[in-house]
């Protein structure tokens, strides 16, 4: 206060006003500052996912849940391919942001280690990707585990984005188990830009075997 | 004398040289002329083939950014102006055949989304077109029809022509329709091996008119089969409803 009042006697009177009219309004705009910021070390509450009331404060918070998406069942039992069985599976759900990839596969009695990078087979109408059943965003499933029953096709589909050829997963019946971390060996989508191996599959000059329309035969 | 010798032919060389180029030349041209139509004769015996991928299910497009095949017929109405072109082209040339390859599940289930019978529909536009409609279920028909569909030795392809979803390496022909944003019949270029050689004649036009195909595939098409692919280096964009135009900044290339 000392310094404020030798530097106002140094100034006019109508400096001097000036001088404290800006002293008393910066000394408001602080005590509103103190009034309207929260308490130190107090936590903000916390928003629930389906924006309910917070809770209480006092009472014990919860980690908030991802909402599962329900479970779903094909309306009619899958009939593979000959050779194929459909069997029990674990898959974990792994967004890829640049692929269109799924997530991981393992059937139920096997590692994380020996799982394939899959495609979810969808059937409109039918079994769809969970992430669909949520709030329509890919990644509204991301790190989701579920039990799945179905069967690894016989056939790859083709990733564009990627320029990948990737296994396919048929699924009969899905059911979210929960959120899970990532497993150990697949933290998340796999590295791309991996070309799979040439097609070796023969071809059958023969018979072309190509359907005219009736209306043509 | 000794100097005078190499003179003389020299000189003779000199004075034949231009006849002898000039003769050359004129029996190039003759035999030119005389291959030319010959080689008409040959290429009547040949087919011009013309392929429709499928389109995406709106189930899978629907809402994206970059929403495909808002219409269900693009690669259909782009190939029937290509082939009207063609049989246009084709006229007193007897023995052209004009063949339209069209992939069926894609359209199926797009029928089945939109309540709509589109084969029917395809088959009426195939006919008004007095022009022979297969169809195919999978790459390996496809693969299969151009190898064996007709003697290749005796008909071979001198002309293709490719009308849907594709990447610089790969023609789809049922991009977002049993997945979404990828396919499961699809012609990659390394699959390309496993269609003959000699399928094509050495100079058939071919050209795809999807997307990206010059960037990659093209130049797989070249060194497979000797004979250039036309193919877009960028998009291609089908909202005409003729054949697809260059988007912006892209270009043909082959």
């Amino acid at each position: 206060m000392d310094a404020i009042a030798s530097i106002s006697s140094k100034l006019s009177p109508a400096a001097s006003l000036a001088c404290c009219l800006f002293l008393l309004v910066c000394v408001h705009i602080c005590a509103r500052g103190e009034e309207l910021a929260p308490q130190e070390g107090a936590p903000l509450p916390a928003a629930s996912a389906n924006g309910a009331p917070a809770a209480a404060a006092g009472e014990a918070v919860a980690p908030v849940q991802p909402a599962l998406a329900p479970p779903q069942e094909a309306p009619e039992p899958l009939t593979p391919p000959p050779g194929i069985q459909v069997e029990e599976f674990i898959g974990h759900r792994s967004v890829d942001k640049d692929g269109s990839g799924w997530g991981w596969v393992r059937r139920a009695n096997e590692s994380w280690s020996a799982a394939k990078w899959v495609v979810f087979e969808e059937t409109p109408g039918g079994i769809v990707a969970p992430w669909r059943l949520l709030n329509r965003k890919r990644t509204a499933d991301n790190d989701i585990e579920y039990r799945l029953r179905g069967y690894l096709a016989p056939f790859s589909a083709y990733d564009p984005h990627t320029d990948e050829f990737l296994a396919v997963f048929v699924p009969e019946r899905v059911e979210p188990i929960g959120p899970a971390a990532a497993p150990p060996e697949h933290p998340g989508a796999p590295p791309h830009r991996v070309r799979v191996r040439d097609s070796t599959s023969p071809v059958n000059v023969e018979d072309p075997n190509i359907q005219a329309p009736s209306a043509l035969r | 004398m000794v100097d005078s010798f190499p003179t003389v032919p020299l000189r003779r060389r000199r004075s034949r040289g231009p006849l002898r180029l000039g003769l050359t030349l004129l029996s190039a041209l003759v035999w030119m002329s005389g291959y030319l139509p010959l080689s008409a004769r040959d290429f009547a015996q040949q087919e011009w083939i013309v392929i429709s991928g499928g389109p995406a299910l709106r189930f899978f497009e629907h809402g994206k950014a970059d929403s495909h095949d808002k219409y269900w017929g693009n690669f259909i109405r782009a190939a029937v102006a290509r082939l009207e072109q063609l049989e246009l082209q084709a006229q007193g040339k007897p023995g052209i055949t004009l063949t339209w390859l069209v992939y069926r599940p894609a359209y199926a289930s797009r029928g089945r989304e939109e309540k709509l019978d589109i084969l029917s529909n395809i088959v009426s536009q195939a006919n008004a077109l007095k022009i022979p409609l297969l169809w195919f279920d999978t790459t390996e028909q496809l693969i299969n029809y151009l190898n064996g569909g007709h003697d290749r030795k005796v008909m071979p392809i001198g002309g293709f022509d490719y009308f849907g979803h594709s990447n610089r390496a790969c023609l789809m022909f049922d991009y977002s329709n049993g997945f979404d944003n990828m396919s499961k019949e699809c012609l990659h270029e390394k699959d390309l091996r496993q269609i003959e050689r000699k399928a094509f004649l050495r100079q058939a036009a071919v050209k795809s008119w999807g997307c990206h195909s010059g960037e990659d595939f093209a130049q797989w098409w070249k060194r497979r089969f000797g004979v250039p692919m036309v193919g877009a280096v960028g998009r291609t964009d089908y909202a005409t409803a003729s054949l697809p135009y260059l988007s912006k900044g892209a270009k043909w290339t082959q």
